[in-house]
This record gives C-alpha cells, structure tokens and sequence, in this order.
C-alpha cells in the first residue's frame, strides 16, 4: 500500500508517468490545486472561465507529461508555466491584456489605464468576507500585466528573477510593473475609504 | 546635497517585499535617510502588500477536481499495454516469428505430405482482390492466398525443382529414413 502523502511531488510524478497512477495524481493536485486555481481565477475573475483554464491547464499537463516535462525541473513550477500560458492565452483573446513590454512604462499613466468594473467578470460566486471580495475586486482593476505581477507573486511565491523569466521581461521591468501596481492599489484602498467616509456622513 | 540613488524605485519595491539583498538593504537605509520622500513611499507600497498578502487562496470546485482526475486518468494507459509503444526492433522482431509461424501452410501446400499445423490460424481471411502478402489487425503477415492463386501455381513448380533430395550418405541422415522430401522448417509425417 502506497502512503502518498510522504512522497515527494518528483516521486508522485514517476508513480504517475509509469502507471497512470490515479492515487498518485490525486494527491498532486490535492497539493497544488488552490495555489493554480487561485492564480487563474485571480486573473480573469469569473469561476466559469476560470474552471475552463484549470482543467485546459491539466489537460496540457496530462497530454505533455511525457513529452515536455523534464525530471530535473519542479513539476509544480512546469504547471504553473502552462496555467499562466492559458490564462494570458484567454485574456489577450478576450484582448483584456495589453502587453507593453516595448513602451517605456514610465511614460504611460497607468492610473488611467486601470480597467473598469464591467470588464472584471462577475465576483458573485466567489465565497470571500465582504473585506477579501473587495480587495479581489481592486486586483481585477489593475491592468492585467500589473495583475500578473501582484499574483506571479502572491500566489506561486515567485522571485522576481522567476517572474520576469515568466512573463518574458526584464526584472527591471516586473519590478516597475509591481511598483505602479501598489501605487493603483493604494490610490484604489484611498478611493474607498474616501468613499466609505461619505457614506457613514450621510 | 543629496545624491538621488539610480535605481531607488526598484529598491523600495523590493524592501516592500522583503526581498532586498543586504548591499541593497544598506544603500536604500542610507538613501532614506536623506530623503524622507523616499522613506514614505517605501512604508506606503509596505502596507500596501501587506494588504494584498490576505487575500485567501481559493479552492476549486470539487466536481472541478473529479474530472479532471478523471480525465487524468484516461489519458493514461499503462505502457505495457501500448502495442505501438514497442521499439523499431522489437516489432521486426515479432514480424519475423510470426512470418516464419504462418509461412507453414504454405509449404504445406508445397509438400507431397501432409504437414500437422496444429496451433497456425487458418481460417482468418485474406484481402481476396489481392495476390501480395498482407498485414492483419495484430500486425501478422498473411501469405496464405498465394498458395491458391494463378501466379502461386507457377511459382511453387519453379520453388519444387530447387529442392534436392537429403543424401543418405551424409552425415546425420543415417538415423532417419528418406521416404519424402524434406525442407528446413517442414515437420515430417509421424506415420
């Protein structure tokens, strides 16, 4: 009888490769599934597309595991590779991601280019405290490569170094992008207290 | 006078996030101390993150989950299972034996004696329009219609005079009495 819980994720993987082992694989996406699932739903904010990037992400994993994925690496961060791959796929169809890796970022008013509400999705099935649904409701403000960023690093823990290799840009540039995303943020986190204050005057 | 520190945007992203080496944690402590602007915003994208750090991770559905392990498992046939996973030489292998298996009743044809064939498939038809040999659905190779076809019977008669009687004077022939012709791979009549 196989304990899977005290194999390694590289042990899972070979139980997996060799015999299609469902146990193996269970406990695999047991342990890395709110991690991915998180980071897609953070990026596109609507469960249903977000359902459909998580299971075209194992799709990929499951159809690729013997072709592209090499031992040495971390499963985990292979995955990761291909859910944000999906994800950024969906996004720039949808044309809600505007890459502007060749621009000089500082020359652009990234406040201005915040998103707006009708563009993030619907937050409805999400079960988050009013605070945590709110603050979801600022990430999906922010433009989808500041988003990236703030997620790349929130949820999959990444190093800069790791994110600009990610999102194929220069750490200078991730590290740009996550300064002006705090600066949105904090201006979005004024906003509403501002907007909080007026209320409880009335 | 203070001296503006180059990159000093990126170092305070990178204290925001703890992620300052300690040469780089050293140059913004003494870059703050000068100025105070830069102190501020440091403090200001520290709480900041600190803010996005609560945001929970969320859990997939559960059907979510069973299909794709479902579909995990699906997508995964045991490999010893897969006829075609089988290496270039290992399938040349197998076409060999199971040419030298089926060629038997060929020569059985061939043969003034009738050849025991206990165990080689007989009955499995062949492509009817076609005299050339052909691969069956397990990847056997079938000769079984020449046998019966007008350009076997001119072939098996040129095949038959190539054939030469065993010399009883050879060595290895004494124990075994000549009553028919013999080929390599042809089983002789009990009786």
């Amino acid at each position: 009888m196989i304990r899977y819980t005290e194999l390694d994720d590289h042990q899972l993987v070979r139980h997996y490769r060799k015999n299609g082992d469902e146990g193996a694989f269970r406990e695999l996406l047991g342990r890395h599934q709110a991690k991915i699932y998180s980071y897609i739903y953070s990026m596109v904010g609507n469960q249903d597309m977000a359902n459909d990037i998580f299971q075209e992400t194992f799709t990929k994993v499951i159809t690729r595991m013997d072709d592209t994925y090499d031992e040495q690496g971390k499963w985990i961060a292979w995955v990761m590779r291909i859910a944000h791959n999906s994800t950024i796929d969906v996004l720039r169809k949808q044309k809600r991601f505007v890459d502007v890796t060749s621009k000089d970022e500082d020359d652009v008013d990234f406040y201005e280019r915040l998103t707006d509400d009708s563009a993030t999705g619907a937050q409805e099935h999400l079960e988050l405290d009013e605070d945590k649904a709110r603050l979801m409701r600022h990430i999906q403000r922010l433009p989808a490569e500041q988003r990236e960023v703030v997620m790349l690093r929130h949820y999959y823990e990444l190093s800069f170094k790791e994110i600009s290799e990610m999102t194929n840009v220069s750490i200078n540039t991730a590290l740009g992008r996550m300064r002006y995303a705090l600066i949105n943020l904090r201006k979005l986190f004024e906003q509403e207290e501002l907007n909080e204050a007026k209320a409880t005057q009335r | 006078m203070k001296q503006k520190l180059h990159n000093a945007e990126e170092l305070t992203v990178k204290y925001a996030l703890n992620e300052l080496d300690p040469d780089e944690s050293k140059l913004l402590d003494r870059a703050v101390k000068e100025d105070q602007d830069l102190l501020i915003e440091a403090e200001s994208q520290r709480r900041t993150w600190q803010r996005v750090s609560a945001l929970p991770l969320i859990q997939p559905p559960a059907g979510l989950i069973e299909d794709t392990i479902r579909l995990a498992v699906a997508g995964r046939v045991p490999k010893q299972s897969r006829i075609f996973s089988m290496t270039p030489a290992w399938r040349w292998a197998a076409a060999a034996s199971i040419l030298a298996v089926v060629s038997l009743p060929l020569l059985n044809v061939m043969s003034d004696t009738p050849v025991e064939t206990v165990g080689v498939e007989q009955t499995i038809p062949a492509p009817s329009t076609d005299d050339a040999p052909w691969v069956d659905r397990q990847d056997v190779l079938r000769l079984q219609n020449q046998a019966n076809t007008a350009s076997a019977s001119k072939t098996l008669p040129d095949s038959t005079t190539q054939l030469r009687p065993i010399d009883p004077n050879s060595p290895g022939s004494a124990s075994r009495p000549v009553k028919t012709l013999q080929q390599t791979g042809a089983k002789s009549d009990p009786k």
